[in-house]
C-alpha cells in the first residue's frame, strides 16, 4: 500500500497571530450571543424531554423506536451543557449510551430508560451545577447501572 | 508566536459553512461565530446541500456534524478529502460529534477531519480549536484507506505555541544548559571529513 505526503497552503494560517479579536473577547462576546438564544433554546431541550416521556408512556403498550429515543436523548446531551445543565447532558448522554447498546444487542427493557427520563426531569426541574452533590450521586448511580448492564448486554444474555 | 491565551484570531471576511441538521443547533454555532466576528455563516441541513454550497463558494472552514439527517457527516468528509477540487481536499474541517455509537467511533477517526470536537460545544473550545486549525502543520496524507491530515499528532506534538496535554510532550522552553558548552574543536570533529577504513 502506498502512501502520498504533501504539505497544502494553510489558508487559516494567516489569520491566526496579532491582529483581529483576541480570545478573552471573542469568547465573551460568542458567550453574549449564545446567551441571546437561550428561551428558544430551552424550550428545544424541554421539547425533546416531552418526546422522551411520551415515547416511554407509549411503550408501556408496545416496544418504542430506540432511534426516536436516541435522537431525543442526543438533542438534550448535545445542547444542555451549553446553558449551563451540564449533569442534565451527561445523564442524557448516559441515556444515549444505554440506548446504543440496546439497538447492537437487539433487546429492549423499559426500567432502565425510564430511570434515565426520571433522571433527566429532575435535573431539568431543579437545575444543578456540575459539583452539586445530589446530582453527582444520581449521575454516579446511572453510571453504576450502566456498568451492571453493559456485560450482560455485550454476552447477550439476561438482563 | 504568541501563546493561545494571547493569540488573536482575525475572521472578518470570513466564509464558514455549518452542516448541521439541527436548526436548534446551528443556532447555537452561528452565535458563537458571530461573537468570533465572523460575516459569512452559511447553513446547511444536508450533505447534499453542503456540497452544492460547495461547489458555487469558497469557504475558510466548514464545521460538520457527525449525526446528518439523510447521511452522516463522517461521509460527506470522506468525500471532500477524495474530491477533484484540491480547495476542497484541503478544506479545514472541524467534525463536530455528540454521543458516538460504538460502531462510528473508527469512522470518526477515519473520515479525514483537521479535528473533532465533542458536544456540548462551549465557545472556548471552538475558538481554540479554530486558532489550532490556524497553526496546524500537519501533513495531508493520502492512501487506499485514508485521505486527510496526518493523524500522528504524538509524534509531532502539539502545535508549535500550544501547551501539549499529555505528560510526555516536549516543552518549547529549552532550558537551562547542564554541561558545560563543547570545545570548538570537539563540533568542528563532527563535521570534518575522516578516513574510514574499509
Amino acid at each position: 500500500m502506498s502512501a502520498t505526503f504533501s504539505r497544502p497552503k494553510n489558508n487559516l494560517a494567516w489569520r491566526a497571530g496579532r491582529k483581529g479579536v483576541s480570545r478573552t473577547e471573542a469568547v465573551a462576546r460568542a458567550d453574549g450571543k449564545v446567551e441571546e438564544i437561550r428561551a428558544e433554546s430551552l424550550a428545544y431541550i424541554d421539547a425533546n424531554l416531552e418526546s422522551l416521556t411520551r415515547l416511554m408512556a407509549a411503550a408501556a403498550v408496545e416496544p418504542p423506536s430506540i432511534e426516536k429515543l436516541y435522537d431525543a436523548g442526543a438533542a438534550i446531551a448535545d445542547t444542555a451543557g451549553v446553558f449551563g445543565l451540564a449533569p442534565m447532558g451527561r445523564a442524557a448522554h448516559s441515556l444515549c449510551e444505554l440506548l446504543s447498546q440496546f439497538e447492537q444487542a437487539g433487546c429492549w427493557k423499559p426500567e432502565p430508560v425510564q430511570l434515565h427520563v426520571s433522571a433527566l426531569l429532575v435535573l431539568r426541574r431543579a437545575p444543578a451545577s456540575d459539583s452539586d452533590p445530589a446530582a453527582e450521586k444520581l449521575l454516579k448511580d446511572l453510571s453504576l447501572m450502566l456498568a451492571h448492564l453493559t456485560p450482560r448486554l455485550q454476552a447477550g444474555g439476561p438482563l | 508566536m504568541p501563546s493561545l491565551a494571547d493569540t488573536k484570531l482575525d475572521l472578518a471576511n470570513a466564509n464558514v459553512l455549518i452542516v448541521q441538521s439541527k436548526p436548534s443547533e446551528q443556532d447555537i454555532l452561528a452565535q458563537m461565530l458571530m461573537g468570533f466576528g465572523v460575516p459569512g455563516i452559511h447553513r446547511c441541513q444536508t450533505a447534499e446541500e453542503a456540497l452544492l454550497s460547495l461547489s458555487r463558494e469558497v469557504f475558510d472552514l466548514a464545521i460538520v456534524d457527525a449525526r446528518l439527517a439523510e447521511s452522516d457527516g463522517y461521509t460527506l468528509v470522506s468525500k471532500l478529502r477524495r474530491h477533484q477540487r484540491e480547495d476542497l481536499r484541503h478544506l479545514p474541517i472541524i467534525l463536530v460529534c455528540g454521543h458516538i455509537r460504538r460502531n462510528d467511533v473508527y469512522k470518526a477517526r477515519d473520515c479525514g477531519s483537521n479535528f473533532v470536537i465533542s458536544k456540548p460545544i462551549s465557545s472556548r473550545v471552538l475558538f481554540d480549536r479554530i486558532v489550532w486549525m490556524a497553526r496546524d502543520q500537519r501533513q495531508f496524507v493520502v492512501c487506499d484507506s485514508y485521505a486527510g491530515p496526518d493523524r500522528r499528532f504524538k509524534a509531532f506534538g502539539p502545535p508549535v505555541g500550544m501547551k501539549g496535554r499529555r505528560s510526555g510532550d516536549l516543552s518549547e522552553h529549552v532550558g537551562e544548559a547542564k554541561e558545560p558548552n563543547m570545545s570548538q574543536d570537539v563540533i568542528d570533529g563532527f563535521f570534518g571529513a575522516k578516513k574510514v577504513s574499509v
